[in-house]
This record gives C-alpha cells, structure tokens and sequence, in this order.
C-alpha cells in the first residue's frame, strides 16, 4: 500500500481525492501548507506527492525545492494554472509531472502509477536492459529491439531512448533533453529535438502521428510512457 | 508673452478651454449699478430660450426690483455654516455640482467665505464649477480686482478688504459692463433702492460721493476697454497694423553693456507700475560673432526673460531704424535706454540713445544712467583667430592702393592728375563695397596720404600749396566713409534677410512634418535630424516616461544616429544629467552658454507646450547668440505641440480601445452565461436526482445520470478554456513563445484530444503530412488545430475528414476538408466572434471556435481562408516555416 502525500488545501479537492485514490488503493495523508507538508514528507514513509501550487503560506514551487533537499520522492503538481513558463519553472525545480485543474481521476491514477512504477523499479534500473511494452532496450550493448525484432537506432536517437527510458513517467523538459543528449550550450537548439524526435518515433512507434511510448505535453516537453496494452 | 504665441498653442488652449464652462462677468463701479438685475435677466432670457439656468447664490438686499426677476428661477440653497455664533449662507458647491444645470448664476465674484467653508474665496467656488463645464454668471465690483487695489486707495481712501486676483480675470470669457453715470446712482442710492434707509447717509458720505463714483467709472470702463484691446489683439496677432486699442507698452533695448542689466531691472518695475506689457528688444548686426559679447547679451536676455519679459529679435544693419521700426510694430508707449557714454563720442560717433531721440519716435523715452566702468581696451582686443579677416582686408586694401600708387606714379604725365584722383576713389568704392566701412576709410585716408605725398606740390612732403586741395582731400574721406556705410547696411540687410529665410524656411519643414508624425519616437528622430542639420553638432531629446523619468529617445552623437534602444545604454556625465533633471523640473534652458550649470559640454532646453515641459532638448553649440536662441526656442515650441498632439492621440486612441473592448465584453458575458449554463443545469439535475431519497433510480441510470455529469462539465471546461485564450488574443495579451515544432506532433495531440470530446463513428481522419519543423507557439497551434478538428468532428456530415500539410516554399500549407451542408453564403461570416452557422443551431458551442483559430494563426502571421468545393467544407491555413525570417516581424518576448 503506498502513501501519497496530498498538499492541497482546497477541502472539496482534498475529500473527493481522498475518496478516489482510497477505492483505488492508496493511503492519503494530507497537508493543507507548505510547511505541514514538509513536516508530514520529513515524518512518514511518503512514495509520492500530489502538489497544488497556490498554497496559503506561499508559492508550491518553494516546497518543491525544499522537498528536493532532502528527498528524491516523485512529486506531480496538480494545479490550475495553465501557464507554459510556470509549468516549465516547476518541472526544472524537480516536479516529475504537471497536471493541469480540472483533470480526470483515471489522468491522475495513469500518472501516479506510470512515476511509482519507475519508483520501484530502482534497483532494476541499475540492471542493463529495460523493457517498456514492446520496447526492450540494452543500456549495456546499445540495442533496442521492438517485438523481438531488432531496430536500428543512430547513436543521438539511442541516447534520446534511453534517457526517456530511465525517466519513465516523468516529464522531461526540452532543456533538460538538450542538455542532457547534446549536452551544455545546446539548451536552445529545439530544432534538433524536433527532427530527432520525429525520426525516432518512426522507428519506435506504430503511427507516428499518435505516438504511444513518448508523447508529447505541450508546452512542456515530452514523456515516455508505458502504452495501453 | 501672449502676442508671440505660435497658432497652433492658441489653438490648442482654445479647445482646452471649451471643455471648461463660459465664464461671464458683469462689472460695475460700485454697489447698486445694477450687476445683480443685469445678471438676473440675463438668466432669465436664457430660461426663456430652452437653457437649464439655476442660481446659485445671490444677495437682493432688499431690492423689490430684483426680487421680482428672481421668480420663476430655481434656486439652489445657500450652504448654513455656523461660525461665531452666526450661521452664514455659502454657495453650495457640490449641491451645484449634484444638480448640474447648464447656467449657474453667483452673485458678489469677490466675497470672502465663513471660515470652515471648503474654499476661502467665493472665486475659488466659481473655478471648481467652471471645471466641471458648467457655465457660470457672476457679477462684481471694480474696486476688488487686486491689481487695481491701490488705485482704488488713492482714489477713493477706501481700502477694499475682498480682492480678486487678476489671473481670474483673465480666466473670464466675456465681461459684461454695467454703467449707471454717477448722478442717477446717487439717486437711486437716496430712493432706498441700493441700501436700506438707516445706512443711506453714511454711505453718501464716505463711498457714494459724486467724486468717487466718477473716478471708479472711468477706471471700469479703462479696465474694460484693456480687455477688449487684449482680445483684439489674441486675435489678430498677425496684422500687426497699429489699429490697436492704446495700452501701454514698455520697451527696452538690450546690449552686451553692463548697463543693460539695470534697464531691464527698470523697465520692469515702470511696466508692473503702469500694468503695461514688457517687452525686450535685442538687436543683432551683422557683424561677426563675439563671443563675449553674445554671452554678455544672452545673460541680459535671461534676466529680461526671467522677470517676464516678451523677448524680440531684429537683425538689421542700422541699429536706429530697428528700434523705430519695433516701437511702431508694437505699440510702444515707453521705450527704456541706457545714457550716450559721453558727450565727447556722442558727437563723433551718434550713440544709439542719441539717435533713437532725433528720430523722436511716438513714444516716451526713458533713459537710465549708468554708473559701471567699461571693460578696459586690452579686453576688448579681439582674438588673433577673429583678426584674421580683418588682417586680410587691411594687407589687401593696402596692396591695392600700393598698386594704384604704383601705375599713377609711373603714368604720371599720361593720366593726369584727374584721373589719378578718380584711381584712388574708385579703389575706395571698391573697398566699401567689398569689405566695408572701416577698410574704406583706411583706404581713403592712406589713399589721400599717398596723393598728398606723391602727386601734390610740394612733391614728397605732406604739406599742400594750394588749400584748395585740402576741401579735396576732406570730400574724399567722407566719400569713403559713406561708402563703406552704404554698403554695410546693404550687406547687413541682405544677410539678415537671408538668416530670416533660412531660419523660417527650417521652422516651415519642421512644423509641417512634425504634424504627421503618431509616436514620440518618429518625431524625435525627424526633431533631432533637423537640429542636426542646422547645427552639425551633438544632439539628444529626452523624453519622461510613465513614471516621469527622462530617458534618451533619440540621439546623434558624433554625425551617427541613435535609436531609442540604443540610447539606453548611453550614459550621460553627472552633470548633464543634473541638468537634463533641472531643465525638466524647471522648464528653464540651463547648460553651456547660461546662468544654471554653465560648465557642461551642451545647451538642454526645455521643449514646453502649455507651461509643462514634454521633453528636453540637449544641443552642442559652438555660441548661443540671441538669433540661434530664437530659432531654437521657435523650434522647441513647435516640437513640444507636435508632442502634446501626439499625447491626445494616444489618449484618443487609447479610449476608443477601452470603449472597444467594454463593449466587447458584454456581448461575451451575455453569450457566455447562456452557454454556461446549460451545462451546469444538467450537471445540478443529475446530480439532485441521484442525491434525492425519493427518487429511487437503477444502476444503469446512476451511470447514465454520472456520464451526463462528466459530459457536461467536460463541456464546461472547454468553453472556459476557449473563452480564456479568446480573450488573451483580443486583448493581444499572448505572447507567443516560438519554438520549433513538428506539425504531425501538433496533429497528433490536437487529433487526440477532439476525439476524446467529440468521439464519433461516422466519421474518420486520413492525415497526409510531409514537412519539417515550422517555427511557432506549440501549445497555441495545438489549440488552434483541437478548435479547427473538434468543429469538423462537430459539424462534418458522415465521411472522411482529410488534413494535408505540404510545404510550399518559405509557409506550409494546410487544408482540412470534410463533407459539410454549410451554405456558400455563410463563408463570409464564419469567422466573426460569436456566429454561428445555420447547419450548427442544434449543436452545442460558443461561436468563438473559428476566430480564436484565426487569431492564433494570424498571430503567427499566417492567413486562413475557408471555401465550399464538391459538397466539402475547405479550410486553407498557410504558416511561415519561420516567421522570424518574414518582414513584418512584430512579434514580442
């Protein structure tokens, strides 16, 4: 049974998410501040946090950093503002996953369970292949195959694949792929992503138009999923 | 400085001026001429002819005449204020104010209010309406204005407590004179009808005497007759023609002597003691620029400015004909000099004073003595750089006549000692003409020398045989001399006509482009070419901005042009900046060639439009002579009126936005709430119907109710999310974070997500993508392509919806078809806010879908056109690969 931790202090989100989660077998705690959240994520064995931004003792991005200090629990902002630059100042101080107000409890349980997934699969993740839906790729040999059948990746489109693989479930923003495939200095370069990322999905996906393992979250960045069976 | 005030600023004032109320005062010389009655009809008369008249305040004094006239008007109670026990009655401002008439009527403009009042003066109640723009009648005696309060004294010996300021006189738009000659006002006052009996005697003995009614009328009607003459003048400024009312006037002529300073001082106090106008006068010749000199004279213009002075500038080469000319061009009545500097000169060389008074001018002339030394002869020698040209007319005038002497000596017994004569003075003419005054003297005299020396007996001596000879040499001086002068007040003139020219020819193209220009940008660059051009110097304007801060907004530094953005980083030295901030709080020139901060590299003046500076002007001047100043002056006035102009239409433009959009927010809310609530009923219906314990219900109809819930507040969130984005893109709100993006991508979420709001079966996408990244708003285009795909999956008839993108050079082309019934004519109007196709009454929708995709699109300046083909509703969307690459690039952040 995991533990959410819920920082919210709207009551009629807090019941009703209460409600949901519980029937979907999650334990909630909940925290109505950013200091009673600290307090409660410092005190209980906590496997994931569903954040809200506007907090009465300030902005959720602060818990957020303060969260990031001393543990690497995944956190989800579930929020309803619905700005870009917000979106990506929160997810670049750590938040693993934006969710924007008004969203469907099936989003959200797809969500918690697709970053709890990643979670448990820790140690697993240290071993050299990972295995996504059809997808099975080998950190060690570079070599991905997709139902069985070897694809062929160039080096820049494995290293994409790979890092999305690692961060299953998260949202990785176009800075942080840039930075992190083509490395420091490239952070503007989103033309290469774009390009790379649409040869990739050719290979990888069934219909490249409606991607199943990465998709796209606009004005966010990108986001590899397990797909529906 | 009235007179010299440019057409466009009276314009400009007069149109400030009609947004405030009329101001009529009826004026009289003394208590009981009839003000109150006159006042009384007149509103009355106004009444009459359709016009809301109410009074104000008034005061009958028992008057049944008055009384009577009141009848019939609405009268507005008088405010009750208690002070010392007695309650006194105030004009009721705000109960004025509250009821808004067209006309009210005040009597008695000059009382003082009961302490506790919210103005002290009765005036000050006047203006308060008046600037609401109703229109105000008030009545008042002679003896309160201020400026006429000493008069009034040593007329009368009655010293008048309650006064008026003369400012507020002037703010009055018609006077209105009520005359009763002295004789019948005395009778009146002894028949009851201005005091009550009791008070008649003492009144008839100490202010109703015959003696001073009659000197009270004749100091009214002056007062009235001045005014007229101002109006006379405001408005015919330019025809100058002396058909004038007489007002007194005092001139005073200004030059680089120390003694200038105390007639500027002098003439102001005769001008304030005489209630005249003041005027400068500065005359500048021809000759070359001294530095000093013109520094000396710009100090005495300064001070003339700063005690209010009108300054005006001649060029002329005669001195004398300049100062008459302006004492008939503007009506001087005193003209102040300073005193000849001694007679010994005088004699030799008529001083300016001396010749101003033979040429006895319609005018009295004030001369003012002087006690201060002159500078010594070894300051007064010019600079080796300023002798240059003069050396050169010197060495050439004296090679010319060695010349002549030469050929004469030479050609003796051939030319004869006539025409010898006629060598040397047509070397003398030549030299006036070509050089002037002092360089044909010289000749002349050297010339007469040589002759003498050469050509008379006794030969090669300087004495003359036959005296004859000396009348000879005597006419010839004086033909060099009035040559030379001849042609230095030819030269003079000529010059001056041309600086003239010039000068307004430059003032012409600036005011006639300045007129075109819609921001303060454009016209400072054109104002900062222009001075350029004049200059050929470094210039700065200076602008405040929202937060009243001056900030460089155009520059040339050094012949090269600075943009505003430029200009940012451009930093000025402490000093200048303490100046920029002085001129602009003070509305004075300071800098370089002035009394404040003289010790920085330019010149900032002041660029005013009704007494509030709106820019500061920096130039880097090699001098600063009364012309240059002039022009620039003349220059910084039409600048700051191009400026004012461009302010209002900003202002303009500004609220017709604001009306704009209020109206566009409620045809929004009114449309919205509509859409709203529908939705929200289902939901609430749904969801009583499941919580009422009477109504027992089937699990199957539990969830039927629950989707409907779903549906409707899915509903619900889409029209908050259109209504969201559709207000950010009329209120240009978004700022579009262009980014590369691939389009199939941007399909692919947008496809998704339409289908989840609108699933259908009948209905299926083929999608024929060939393109690289484009350049634009990912989350934005999404938008824009979930808007365009759920309307087709909204409004398609069963069938195929096809999307195409290709790209077609520098913009991809998009078409989205689907096999639709709209009718052809309703193309046109399918992307106005709010429509609503025929085929789509019975669907559900906001008709903000297709012009918040054409916003978004457009934002990204690509253009979208929809057409009916073979039975299928077409969109065709082009967008720029990378619209940064396209001209029009706007984009901001």
């Amino acid at each position: 049974m995991a533990n959410i931790l819920l920082v919210e202090d709207d009551s009629g989100i807090q019941k009703m998410l209460s409600i949901s989660l519980g029937a979907a077998g999650y334990e909630l705690i909940k925290a109505d501040s950013i200091k009673s959240g600290l307090v409660a994520l410092s005190q209980n064995p906590i496997s994931l946090v569903l954040l809200d931004l506007g907090l009465p003792d300030g902005d959720g991005k602060k818990f957020i950093k303060e969260a990031k200090m001393f543990s690497d629990v995944p956190i989800i902002v579930v929020s309803a503002r619905d700005i870009e630059s917000e979106k990506i100042e929160a997810l670049e101080m750590g938040a693993d996953d934006y969710l924007t107000k008004p969203f469907s409890i099936g989003e959200l349980i797809a969500r918690i369970k697709a970053l709890s997934r990643r979670v448990g699969e820790k140690d697993e993740s240290l071993s050299s292949e990972i295995m996504i839906g059809k997808l099975s790729i080998n950190l060690v040999n570079k070599t991905v195959t997709l139902d069985s059948k070897p694809i062929k990746l160039t080096k820049k489109e494995f290293e994409l694949l790979a890092l999305f693989a690692k961060n299953r479930g998260k949202i990785l923003t176009h800075t942080f792929v840039l930075e992190n495939v083509w490395g420091r200095g490239y952070e503007k370069e989103t033309h290469y992503l774009r390009v790379f990322m649409a040869q990739l999905r050719k290979k990888i996906e069934e219909n490249p138009s409606i991607p199943q393992y990465i998709v796209t979250e606009s004005g966010m960045g990108y986001r590899m999923n397990e797909p529906l069976s | 400085m009235e007179k010299l005030k440019s057409k466009a600023e009276r314009l400009l004032e007069e149109i400030q001026k009609a947004e405030e109320g009329n101001f009529i005062l009826y004026l009289g010389a003394a208590a009981g001429v009839g003000k109150t009655y006159a006042m009384l009809l007149k509103g009355r008369q106004l009444q009459q002819s359709g016009i809301d008249v109410v009074v104000g305040y008034l005061e009958v004094h028992g008057r049944e005449e008055t009384e009577s006239l009141v009848e019939g008007l609405e009268v507005i109670p008088s405010k009750k204020i208690r002070y010392g026990g007695a309650e006194f009655g105030e004009v009721d401002v705000d109960a004025i104010l509250k009821r808004d008439p067209e006309v009210v009527l005040i009597d008695e403009l000059a009382h003082s209010n009961t302490h506790g009042s919210s103005y002290e003066k009765r005036y000050q109640d006047v203006l308060e309406i008046l600037s609401h723009g109703i229109d105000v009648i008030s009545t008042m005696n002679i003896q309160h204005i201020e400026s006429l309060n000493d008069i009034v004294y040593s007329l009368t010996n009655v010293r008048v407590v309650e006064t008026v300021p003369d400012s507020i006189l002037e703010r009055v738009d018609t006077f209105r004179l009520i005359d009763t000659p002295p004789d019948e006002l005395i009778e009146r006052l002894k028949n009851g009808k201005i005091y009550p009996q009791n008070r008649v005697e003492s009144a008839l003995n100490n202010f109703f005497t015959e003696q001073n009614l009659s000197k009270l009328r004749e100091l009214t009607l002056r007062k009235a007759a001045l005014k007229v003459s101002d109006e006379l003048n405001e408005y015919s400024v330019a025809k100058r023609d002396g058909r004038r009312v007489q007002t007194n006037t005092v001139m005073v002529c200004i030059d680089h002597h120390e003694e200038s300073m105390d007639a500027v001082r002098y003439a102001k106090r005769l001008s304030d003691s005489l209630k005249a106008d003041f005027i400068a006068l500065q005359i500048t010749s021809d000759a070359p620029g001294n530095a000093q000199k013109s520094a000396q004279i710009r100090k005495h213009i300064r001070l003339a400015e700063r005690l209010g002075a009108t300054i005006i500038s001649k060029i002329s080469g005669d001195k004398t004909d300049a100062v008459i000319e302006s004492v008939e061009e503007y009506g001087i009545t005193e003209l102040v000099m300073t005193r000849p500097k001694s007679r010994f000169f005088g004699l030799l060389f008529p001083n300016l004073t001396q010749s101003v008074m033979d040429r006895k001018p319609k005018c009295i002339i004030d001369v003012v003595p002087f006690e201060k030394k002159h500078p010594s002869l070894f300051e007064q020698i010019k600079p080796f750089e300023e002798m240059n040209d003069n050396l050169r007319y010197y060495l050439n005038s004296l090679a010319m006549l060695i010349a002549i002497t030469g050929i004469s000596f030479l050609g003796k017994d051939l030319l004869g000692i006539v025409n010898i004569t006629l060598l040397y003075l047509l070397l003398t003419l030549f030299t006036a003409v070509r050089y002037g005054v002092t360089y044909s003297f010289f000749t002349a005299l050297i010339g007469v020398l040589l002759f003498d020396f050469l050509f008379i007996e006794p030969f090669y001596t300087f004495s003359v045989n036959d005296l004859r000879y000396t009348l000879s040499f005597i006419i010839f001086l004086i033909v060099g001399y009035t040559s030379g002068k001849l042609s230095d007040g030819i030269k003079a003139k000529n010059k001056a006509i041309k600086n003239e020219e010039t000068r307004f020819r430059r003032l012409y193209e600036l005011s006639s482009k300045l007129g075109d220009f819609e921001n303060e940008e454009d016209a400072s660059r054109f104002a900062v070419e222009k001075l350029h051009a004049i200059f050929d110097s470094k210039t700065i304007v200076f602008i405040p901005d929202e937060s009243d801060q001056l900030k460089i907004v155009s520059a040339i530094v050094n012949s090269e042009m600075f943009s505003s953005d430029e200009c940012a980083v451009y930093r000025l030295p402490p000093n200048d900046l303490a100046c920029t901030q002085w001129v602009y709080r003070n509305g004075e020139s300071a800098g370089k060639f002035t009394n404040t901060l003289p010790n920085v590299e330019m010149t900032y003046f002041p660029s005013k439009a009704f007494d509030k500076t709106v820019a500061v002007v920096a130039v880097e001047l090699p001098i600063l002579d009364a012309p240059t100043y002039e022009l620039l002056s003349a220059f910084m006035n039409t600048f700051a009126v191009s400026l004012w102009r461009i302010g209002l239409f900003r202002q303009n433009q500004h609220i017709k936005l604001v009306e704009a959009s209020e109206k566009l927010t409620s045809v929004l809310f009114n449309s919205v709430y509509h859409e709203l609530k529908t939705p929200l009923a289902a939901i609430l219906g749904s969801v009583s119907t499941i919580n009422t314990p009477e109504v027992i219900i089937s699990d199957v109809s539990e969830k039927q109710l629950l989707e409907n819930i779903e549906e409707s507040a899915l509903e619900m969130e889409r029209i908050l999310k259109n209504l969201l984005d559709f207000a950010r893109l009329e209120n240009g709100l978004i700022h579009l974070k262009k980014d590369w993006c691939d389009v199939e991508d941007i399909f692919g979420n947008a496809y998704q997500k339409a289908l989840k709001q609108h699933p259908r079966e009948d209905v299926t996408f083929s999608f024929d993508v060939d393109s690289s990244p484009i350049k634009g708003d990912f989350s934005l285009l999404e938008q824009a392509f979930l808007n365009l795909f759920d309307n087709a999956l909204k409004y398609s008839k069963a069938g195929e919806i096809k999307v195409h993108a290709v790209q077609r050079g520098s913009s991809l082309l998009i078409t989205v078809s689907n096999p639709s019934d709209i009718e052809g004519s309703e193309l046109g109007n399918i992307f106005d806010k709010f429509y609503r196709a025929e085929i789509s009454a019975k669907i559900k929708g906001s008709g903000l879908g297709l012009s918040i995709i054409k916003g978004i699109i457009q934002a990204h300046k690509g253009t979208i056109n929809a057409t009916k083909r073979y039975g299928e509703f077409v969109l065709t969307i082009t967008l720029p690969i990378d619209s940064n690459d396209s001209q029009m690039n706007t984009e901001e952040g």
